[in-house]
């Protein structure tokens, strides 16, 4: 048995061969290119998100449901002491994990006292702790206070 | 008019054929960067179950398959595929979370775009078994289609644009949510002071609103495109120094190769390596 070799192919078959891979080619250019180009749309211009559409919203939500003002701690003589909402929480710094991952992200004033439970658990007998500043939002900062900010349960609603 | 501009249009897009120097280098380089991502999550002693050391072990292959460019096209679209479908577990909560990040859809989609190139020809295994196959040594040409470089233009292209377009309101242009971004990566830590200059912080998100915008059509213009890659690189290295970006700012600097003429690279590599004084 005998094979052809690409020279004794009908060389005006081969030329249809490539105009179609090259028609082929252009076809899913267009079709790739569409697609990385206006993917993010439905998304982020109209709100219909999909797992399969990659949106770029990069670092958009970092931040958010974070305090940023003073925890003070009332007696019935008048101000005791303030802290940062770091202090509050009883951390240095927060911690290098995804953001989401952080428990003490807070969407609500209830949420304060689980961001602040390490002040919580310190005060004293007739001590209360108050909550004046913002939180962060994706809409940017949201004001937010609370004057006994351990009397919430803390749990998500 | 029209069929020349369509004609111009398909030479750079569809059809575009040059120098796989470019290609060959980014396939190392985004080899490098998911072994980099990886590696450590995926080695035998960082996994707990069998499911876990076969996904380590295709993933292992495929790396390295790219890097050393063996087999380039399908190890480079393996690792592409293999890639993405950790991003879908992560999506799904069935891997970490952090599997389920834009740095990784990005490192994915780039690998499967760059397999629609001939990123084999360059800097390969296969290019060295061509030329030990070739009874006179010579090596093939280091050219070939480049259609998918042209698409990851594209996908620089788009990042830009939409990541600019999530930015345009007030919440970024006051400066709030980078303010946000800092409380949380820089609060009790060496670049705190940061968050006592709110006007700076603002003046950054403007400057960074305004980079994205222009760098979403600047990439992709031959006259704007040198002070664009300056710009980005400074951009890119920026945010990998302020934010744990993780390997989303090398991940996008090795794609920047994408951007360049790849004739010039070709020609600037003979130059480095001495290859024109060679020939004289």
């Amino acid at each position: 048995m005998t094979y052809k070799t690409d020279t004794e192919f009908d060389p005006s078959a081969m030329a249809v061969f490539r105009q179609g891979k090259t028609a082929l080619r252009r076809y899913a250019f267009v079709g790739l290119a569409l697609l990385i180009l206006l993917s993010p749309a439905p998304g982020q211009l109209f709100g219909q998100h999909s797992a399969w559409l990659r949106e770029w919203v990069m670092y958009s939500g970092v931040g958010v449901g974070l305090p940023k003002g003073l925890f003070v701690v009332h007696d019935e003589a008048g101000i005791v002491a303030d802290y940062t909402p770091l202090a509050a929480a009883g951390l240095d710094r927060y911690p290098q994990i995804v953001h989401y991952y952080f428990p003490g992200r807070i969407a609500e004033p209830a949420h304060l006292a689980r961001f602040a439970t390490d002040l919580c658990a310190k005060i004293e007998e007739g001590q209360r702790i108050s909550f004046t500043g913002d939180v962060g939002t994706r809409q940017g900062w949201m004001p937010m206070s609370s004057e006994n900010v351990c009397d919430h349960s803390g749990e998500e609603h | 008019m029209r069929h020349a501009l369509f004609q111009r249009l398909a030479e750079w897009g569809p059809d575009a054929r040059g120098s796989t120097r470019a290609v060959g280098l980014m396939r190392i380089g985004l080899g490098c960067v998911a072994l980099i991502r990886f590696g450590g999550e995926l080695t035998p002693w960082a996994v707990n179950d069998l499911l876990g050391l076969a996904f380590g072990s295709i993933f292992f292959i495929f790396m390295a398959a790219t890097v050393i460019g063996a087999g380039s096209r399908i190890s480079v679209a393996g690792l592409g595929l293999t890639i993405l479908v950790f991003y879908a577990l992560g999506a799904a909560h069935v891997g970490p979370l952090t599997w389920a990040h834009h740095h990784v859809y990005l490192l994915g989609v780039a690998c499967l775009l760059l397999s629609l190139t001939d990123c084999g020809k360059s800097f390969s295994l296969d290019r060295l078994r061509g030329m030990n196959a070739d009874p006179h040594g010579h090596p093939e040409a280091e050219y070939g289609v480049l259609w998918g470089q042209r698409l990851i233009a594209l996908q620089l292209s788009a990042l830009y644009f939409w990541t600019a377009v999530d930015k345009t309101d007030w919440a970024f242009v006051s400066g709030q949510r980078l303010e946000q971004t800092f409380v949380w990566v820089h609060s009790g830590r060496a670049l705190e002071m940061f968050l006592d200059w709110p006007i700076l912080l603002a003046a950054a998100s403007v400057a960074v609103l305004v980079v994205e915008y222009w760098l979403a059509v600047a990439i992709l213009m031959a006259r704007w495109r040198k002070a664009a890659i300056l710009v980005g690189l400074t951009m890119h290295a920026t945010f990998y120094l302020l934010l744990p970006v993780n390997t989303y700012s090398i991940t996008v600097m090795v794609l920047y190769l994408a951007l360049l003429d790849p004739r010039s690279v070709h020609d600037f590599i003979d130059r480095m390596t001495g290859q024109r004084e060679a020939m004289r």
